[in-house]
């Protein structure tokens, strides 16, 4: 674009003298044998104006763009095709503009040495973190796998592996510590059962386990009273998208559908969730109005995070 | 905008986007524009299980799919009257174009541009947001907003700084933006969802009620371009073209005129027309008086309807000059914009 600019500003300069346009289209006006005055009421500009565009007095004329624009209008009045018609060039791609109220400078960041700067600061950061890993990296590893044995070991015999209850527990850690992190997260429904009816008190932490994963399989049915319009999205855990789109205001949205939901909510304040005739407080996730939460599934009250 | 913001600005432009029904225009900061494709994408439905959906073609090569694809893929366009109709797709869209620009320059990165968006002022809050955010999740790195018609007229040349009423009429696609404006800032503007589309539409209707035949938006679009025309003229143009009579269920050949095109024309031309004259009627006194002797300027596709310019001439009686590349005009403004909000500080435009 730049370019050809330039290019037309310099045959601009070598031809000007001769190739402005008022001349062209007196001489074309003339030959018609139509009036200043009628070309004025053609084109609905005042007779001074056509004066002014046939003497090239672009002075007494206001800025560029309605010059050029009255030129072709005159040009296609007068069937001369804007190509045969030198219009002089000015900048339309580059409009001057001037600040009405008080100039406030900024600091620009775009120079040079904040860049640099930024850059090194950037890699010498990468560098440190690089050297600290290759120092603390490992202990981390180690340190995380102790705590890992130690707290498991507390909960393992419960659960699944009563007889063990006697063994001492660092022992029963010990032996297969890379096993530890799976069983306590699905705890197998045939180990459960035996463990509440053989020993009550230690059947406490089961329930728990089973309140958890219970809503994933269950139908649920959630209403949507929307204050004011919003975007909302919302899919279920088959994958089925329940609703999509621009929801208005005033619309009560009733869904039913396999928990958990994933739910997102153009302009949240707007809407007022209920599920499973709960009203559901979705202000934690909101972010400049926007929220996209779960809702009835295990990540339930997690943000999500995309 | 932080540190990493700052970083990843090395590796990116600053763009500014006319986010159109029809078009989308990307204007890069330095170089011009370059990149005006129709924002349309085709989707693909996926055989198998799962059957996900993916982008098969985006841009030009998406539109020549409009009306021609087979079941399993459909060409959307996901603006619909200025705005967006579907999220996820015109995020898609975006992120696509975004990638194409920055293509040649910046390929080992991903683009985290800054940018600049034209949203029509009749947009609601929630449409802007939807557009803000379409871009930010295309990858944008900080999105700003601007009114269509302050972009168009900045992109027209106009003189908006000055103290003295300018009118710019953006016909776009989708709709028609109406705007006064003085000293940096819009004092009546209007949006009125009539454009280029709803032209195809009521070309389309036409031959269907007096031809008893079908065409297809691509077939409208194109009788439009090369014999529509807004004002009656000695020149009568003609265009053969083909669709399915419905009575024979067959396609047929046949003949239109811009007489007949003309009449198709009149009921959205008259909308416009009237969204003018509603607009000058609000417009205060002093800024009347300027644009009556300077003449409001046309820009956006529509600009190029033969005879537009006539048409409001006569109807306002008003100088009425059509600016030069009216098609660009709004993503050119942008970009200047986005300059200027560099040279002056963020505070030169109302931008949000």
């Amino acid at each position: 674009m730049s370019d050809s600019a330039n290019h037309d500003e310099t045959s601009d300069q070598e031809l000007e003298p001769m190739e402005l346009p008022g001349r062209r289209l007196r001489e074309t006006r003339e030959a018609r044998g139509l009036s200043v005055q009628d070309v004025a009421s053609n084109l609905r500009l005042s007779s001074q104006v056509i004066r002014a565009l046939e003497q090239d007095d672009y002075a007494a004329l206001p800025s560029a763009t309605f010059v050029s624009g009255y030129l072709r209008a005159y040009a296609r009045l007068l069937e001369i095709s804007e190509s045969e018609l030198s219009l002089p060039r000015q900048a339309v791609s580059n409009p001057r503009l001037v600040k009405s109220v008080s100039t406030a400078s900024e600091p620009r960041s775009r120079q040079f040495p904040m860049r640099l700067i930024s850059v090194l600061i950037v890699l010498a950061l990468l560098a440190s973190s690089v050297v600290w890993w290759i120092n603390h990296g490992n202990e981390l590893l180690f340190e995380r796998d102790d705590n890992g044995a130690s707290s498991l070991s507390d909960t393992r015999p419960h659960l699944s592996l009563p007889e063990r209850v006697v063994s001492p527990p660092e022992l029963s850690a010990v032996p297969s510590p890379l096993e530890t992190p799976a069983e306590p997260v699905d705890p197998a429904p045939a180990g459960a059962e035996p463990t509440r009816e053989a020993e009550p008190a230690a059947a406490e932490p089961v329930p728990v386990a089973d309140e958890s994963a219970a809503p994933v399989l269950v139908q649920a049915n959630m209403e949507l009273r929307y204050q004011g319009d919003s975007w909302t999205e919302i899919t279920d855990n088959t994958g089925e998208r329940l609703a999509f789109g621009l929801v208005e205001r005033g619309t009560v949205l009733q869904l039913v559908g396999e928990a958990p939901f994933s739910i997102q909510l153009g302009y949240a304040p707007a809407v007022e969730v209920i599920f499973n005739d709960e009203v559901f407080d979705h202000r934690p996730f909101q972010r400049r109005g926007v929220a996209r939460f779960n809702l009835g599934g295990p990540e339930h009250n997690r943000p999500v995070t995309r | 905008m932080g540190m990493l913001g700052r970083l990843k600005g090395l590796f990116s432009y600053d763009i500014s986007i006319d986010l159109g029904t029809a078009n989308t225009l990307i204007y890069v900061r330095g170089e011009g524009i370059i990149l005006d494709e129709p924002s349309v994408v085709a989707i693909r439905q996926e055989a198998g299980p799962n059957s996900t959906k993916r982008i098969a073609a985006v841009g030009a090569e998406a539109k020549a799919m409009l009306g021609r694809t087979p079941g399993n893929i459909v060409a959307i366009r996901p603006m619909k009257d200025g705005v967006i109709a579907d999220f996820t797709i015109t995020e898609k869209m975006l992120q696509h174009f975004i990638r194409k620009v920055h293509e040649n320059k910046f390929k080992a990165f991903k683009p985290s541009p800054r940018v600049l968006i034209c949203v029509p002022c009749g947009a609601t809050q929630v449409e802007r947001r939807a557009i803000k955010e379409s871009a930010a999740g295309a990858g944008a790195r900080e999105v700003y907003l601007i009114e269509e018609p302050m972009a168009a007229a900045i992109g027209a040349g106009m003189p908006i700084s000055e103290a003295s009423g300018s009118m710019v009429l953006d016909i776009g696609g989708g709709t028609t933006e109406i705007a006064v404006l003085s000293l940096n800032g819009i004092v009546y503007s209007n949006s009125v969802r009539i454009g280029g589309d709803r032209f195809d539409e009521a070309i389309i209707n036409y031959v269907r009620r007096n031809y008893g035949t079908l065409i297809g938006e691509a077939t409208a679009e194109r009788i439009k371009e090369e014999i529509g025309s807004a004002y009656p003229s000695a020149e009568v143009r003609e265009i053969e073209v083909r669709g399915r009579n419905l009575a024979e269920g067959i396609p047929r050949s046949f003949t239109l005129n811009s007489n007949e095109i003309l009449e198709a024309l009149q009921e959205p031309l008259s909308g416009i027309v009237g969204a003018v004259k509603t607009g000058l009627e609000q417009t205060p006194p002093e800024l009347g008086a300027d644009i009556a002797e300077h003449g409001m300027v046309l820009t956006g596709g529509g600009a190029l309807l033969r005879d537009l310019d006539r048409l409001l001439m006569e109807e306002t009686g008003l100088p009425v000059i059509i600016s030069e590349e009216p098609l660009t005009c709004v993503a050119r403004g942008g970009g200047r914009a986005l300059e200027l909000m560099d040279e002056h500080g963020g505070d030169l435009f109302a931008i949000d």
